[in-house]
């Protein structure tokens, strides 16, 4: 939090005229729960298309040595018409060199144009070295993309409690995963400072927050393949977060 | 004709094992294992060994296990077959060698005039699916493209344009991997070779775009033109198409014709070239047509050596069959297979007792004792038989720990530490060890047992998430790595008196690098719970263990002053994040004390410790109520409650660490506002509350600190540097 601004009616109002403003939803079309489907068989016809959307695993993509190697998914993925798309791309770094972006944007391109996706999420732990190389990459991508598909990304907890770095990224939404984390990674988190992580919240069935923000779009990672039972307890979750 | 051989067992293999398993979504970071979780740890398995089995384990390994308990163990010509076991992985390092497409792309470049082709994606979407995709064009394909193109430069030349335009063509087939369809025209008979190339094109571009029809009718016609250079291989691939139309439609006649044209090429003296690959594809429609039978004979093949790429592949199939039957809720074949039926009772937990009296295999021993309840005594038979196990036998492991933990669970505990002590002076594998100490550790009887059997030895690290286990590398092998389990952490951060974490600190029970994270940690508590004979006596140990707090060490022995010293120590642990009151199961912070973990691994939070949430290795609930290892009574009563209640006297004073540190800073400056360190404890306090964990009161103190920063000391840099709160 920036030090507090001195007698300013201005910047009063206009911070009240702000927190009255709904912030416009960074995926608009999605249901507020969305169901994150991995590279595993996923046959998720028992989900209604109103009540979530499936975030799936729809490109690999990683580096060593320089070379890229991309692979689609591979796993069946089973959905009923309608459903709310997000294409997920992940990416694993074998280390440096970094490849060229022009190497790996036409693969992220390809997962965005699978049928029905409505928005591009990428994954991508990031290390330090390779942000400026990140932030590049999601610019391409952001310009390459049609207008009407937004480009979201994962973030680790600590990304979005303040770190400058993400701020300046061209995502339209930022979900902070508040599962599987490092040992320091907050797991009380009253709000994250990076506005661009404040519309979602990526946790998972078998760990949730002991505290996190409510009235998010929640993402939800199930360890095991999706089933009916799971699905009902990640509605349940969500109802939770409202 | 090598390169039909690869490419019939790439298809088989790509085919057969289906889409693939993977995960996104990170970060998933790996943790050291002291016992694996998915099969026996790569040293046990290039030792002959298999470890101690668990139900858990996968499919490949318990067959291992159990061919090696029939007396038939791994040989060395097929270990270089286990290379790609999921927990074997390679680890990341060199480059990769070029692939076949990435070869084939080099080799195009020598055609004169060649059109510029910079990728080529192999993988096509299934038909019917949207989103799952397979691998279309193998690296067969690639390696037979790159091949013939060699052939036809030294017939032809790199400028002839008859290259050129095999080249075209050869593109076009290509195209089809991923998209199309784009069938190439047919050529003039004039040349009848380069005819004959394109009509094998055409065929292979319908063949990848899925026109399978005719795809299959225009290899028929090839196989019948005697003339052709294609035609040997033109039967097989008119019957790849048949499979492809058998498995994308789950058209079962199309499977049939596939075997029918098979066994045609097998009886075919003249295909003998083509003989191993034909076979190699009607195993796999064997396995699609009757999975059960297949599994028997693959199981029974399997129990005797095989050359490395056999044994590989025979392997794989009968996993990767079995997974096909258990998805699609089919029984795997138990009455008719020894080996199904022990794979089933051991990942059941199952009762192998019957059968073990009926056979009185090691195998069914092994089963039976894993499947006994362990709140019971076993059957005296069965407790004879498997205490008569020698140590050098494959089967000690597994019977020696589940009979040692059937013995603790009864409260046998002496007769548990004849065997534990026994099992340990056999020389047991680092993963065996772990176990028989964690055994022994749940029966330690006191403070000195307690330390004995507490190190570990990692042998692993993995990832539940994506259920992998890799050879440990760097600083995570070695003695330096030796570390402390849940069992032996959970009591120490809870139970035991800081007397006694004196002791640890100097018991050569413990490695040096245990001895100086227990005196840091040790020291922090002390600090904490205001017991400055025990923190200076900690402080000195510090200091000749971590040479890099050693000066800071000095300069807080130096303080006299009770207040004084704890301010000293409290400006110290702003600097250093690492340090915090605890000890950690496992490979604890990796990042140097002095400074900040890139993951906001900083300071501590005991309130996650005593939600009991800190990570409890898998093997220990075996032997512990769910999540809370560790052995009962090793300590005097009265050092128990003292322990107990300096835990306690922790939690309230000091749960949240960066809290606890903001108020000594603030405390400190309130009442010595000259002291020059002020201005930089300050500071370090608000940069605290942003890197390390939030509690209710972090944001109040960060603000407290910030404001007297800036209200008591605006000229000095700290001020400077701190231009926020959190």
């Amino acid at each position: 939090m920036r030090a507090k601004p001195r007698g300013s009616l201005a910047a009063a109002i206009l911070l009240a005229a702000c927190s009255c403003s709904r912030v416009p939803d960074p995926l608009p079309g999605v249901p507020r729960l969305v169901l994150w489907a991995w590279e595993r068989p996923e046959h998720l016809r028992f989900v209604d298309p109103q009540g979530a959307g499936v975030a799936f695993l729809a490109r690999s993509i990683s580096w060593q040595g320089g070379r890229v190697a991309s692979s689609p998914r591979y796993q069946p993925l089973e959905v009923q018409p309608g459903t709310a798309m997000i294409a997920v791309v992940r990416l694993d770094s074998g280390g440096a060199p970094l490849p060229a972006h022009e190497a790996v944007v036409p693969e992220v391109l390809n997962a965005a144009a699978l049928p029905g996706v409505r928005a591009v999420q990428i994954d991508f732990d990031a290390r330090v070295s390779e942000r400026e190389w990140y932030a590049g990459l999601l610019g391409r991508v952001r310009e390459r993309l049609p207008r009407w598909q937004p480009l979201t990304m994962t973030a680790l907890a600590s990304w979005c409690l303040g770190d400058p770095w993400i701020r300046r990224l061209p995502v339209a939404d930022a979900v902070p995963m508040l599962f599987r984390m490092g040992a320091g990674e907050p797991r009380e988190v009253r709000e994250f400072s990076s506005p661009v992580c404040r519309a979602s919240l990526g946790v998972a069935t078998d760990e949730v927050p002991y505290r996190a923000p409510h009235g998010r779009r929640l993402f939800v990672f199930n360890p095991r393949p999706w089933t009916a039972d799971a699905y009902r307890g990640a509605i349940e979750l969500s109802r939770r977060w409202r | 004709m090598k390169w039909l051989r690869l490419l019939a067992s790439l298809a088989v293999l790509a085919v057969a094992l289906g889409p693939r398993d993977g995960n996104g979504c990170g970060p998933f970071l790996t943790d050291l294992e002291f016992t694996t979780y998915h099969g026996p740890t790569p040293a046990e398995l290039a030792a002959g060994q298999i470890g101690v089995l668990r139900p858990h384990f996968y499919r490949e390994p318990l067959l291992l296990a159990y061919r090696t308990l029939s007396g038939a163990p791994l040989t060395p010509e097929e270990k270089p077959g286990l290379e790609h076991w999921p927990w074997l992985r390679e680890t990341a390092g060199t480059a990769p060698a070029a692939s076949p497409v990435e070869r084939w792309l080099a080799a195009r470049k020598k055609v004169a005039g060649a059109a510029a082709v910079d990728r080529i994606d192999t993988d096509r979407l299934i038909p019917g699916s949207e989103y799952q995709n397979f691998t279309n064009c193998l690296d067969g394909a690639f390696e037979n493209a790159t091949a013939t193109l060699g052939r036809r430069i030294a017939q032809w030349g790199a400028a002839d344009p008859r290259t050129a335009e095999w080249l075209k063509g050869q593109d076009q087939v290509f195209e089809n991997c991923s998209a199309g369809p784009k069938i190439p025209p047919p050529l003039p008979a004039a040349d009848r070779q380069a005819a004959a190339d394109r009509e094998y094109q055409v065929a292979a571009a319908a063949f990848y775009a899925l026109q399978l029809d005719q795809a299959r009718a225009a290899f028929d016609k090839i196989a019948a033109d005697g003339a052709s250079p294609w035609h040997d291989i033109a039967p097989y691939l008119a019957a790849r198409a048949s499979i492809r139309q058998g498995t994308f439609q789950k058209d079962e006649s199309s499977l049939r014709d596939a075997v029918t044209r098979l066994r045609a090429i097998v009886k075919d003296p003249a295909r003998s070239k083509l003989h191993d690959s034909a076979e190699g594809l009607l195993e796999f429609v064997r396995a699609r047509l009757e999975p059960g039978k297949r599994l028997v004979e693959l199981g029974a093949e399997l129990m005797k050596p095989l050359p490395a790429d056999r044994f590989s592949r025979a392997l794989t199939d009968y996993t990767t069959i079995w997974d096909r039957m258990e998805e699609a809720k089919q029984a795997p074949p138990a009455a008719e297979s020894d080996l199904a039926d022990w794979i089933v009772t051991v990942q059941k937990n199952g009762d192998g007792l019957a059968k073990w009296r009926e056979v009185h295999s090691l195998a069914w021993l092994v089963a039976a004792v894993m499947g006994s309840d362990p709140r019971k005594p076993m059957p005296a038979d069965l407790a004879a038989a498997a205490r008569a196990v020698k140590s050098d036998s494959p089967a000690y492991p597994t019977v020696s720990y589940y009979g040692i933990r059937g013995l603790i669970l009864q409260g046998k505990a002496d007769d548990a530490r004849q065997w534990t002590d026994q099992a340990l002076a056999a020389k047991p594998s680092d993963a065996f060890a772990n176990l028989l100490r964690a055994e022994r550790l749940s029966i330690a009887r006191d403070w000195t047992e307690f330390l004995r059997f507490a190190p570990r030895r990692p042998v692993a690290e993995g990832s539940d998430d994506l259920g992998t286990e890799e050879p440990l590398a760097g600083a995570r092998t070695g003695k330096k790595a030796i570390a402390l389990d849940s069992d032996s952490v959970r009591p120490l951060n809870r139970e035991v008196p800081l007397k006694l974490w004196i002791d640890a600190a100097r018991s050569d029970a413990l490695s040096r690098t245990l001895q100086a994270d227990i005196a840091r940690a040790g020291w922090v508590r002390s600090v904490i719970l205001g017991d400055t004979a025990a923190a200076r006596t900690l402080a000195a140990r510090v200091s000749e263990l971590s040479p890099d707090l050693a000066p800071e060490m000095r300069a807080y022995l130096a303080e006299k002053e009770p207040g004084a010293a704890l301010f000293t120590a409290a400006f110290l642990m702003l600097r250093a994040p690492g340090l915090e009151p605890v000890m950690r199961p496992g490979e604890g912070r990796t990042t140097p004390a002095l400074k900040q973990d890139i993951f906001r691994d900083n300071w501590w939070d005991l309130d996650k410790q005593a939600a009991g949430r800190e990570p409890v290795h898998d093997a220990l609930n075996d032997l512990y109520p769910k999540d809370k290892p560790g052995p009962a009574r090793f300590l005097p009563k009265e050092q128990r409650a003292a322990g107990e209640k300096e835990w306690t006297s922790l939690g309230d004073a000091a749960s949240n660490g960066v809290e606890w540190l903001c108020g000594q800073a603030i405390a400190w400056a309130q009442s010595h506002p000259q002291d020059a360190r002020v201005p930089q404890a300050l500071h370090l306090a608000v940069d605290a509350t942003h890197y390390g964990p939030a509690g209710d009161l972090t944001h109040k103190l960060s603000k407290q600190a910030f404001d007297i920063l800036h209200r008591g000391y605006p000229a000095s840099e700290w001020a400077r540097k701190t231009k926020y709160w959190y």
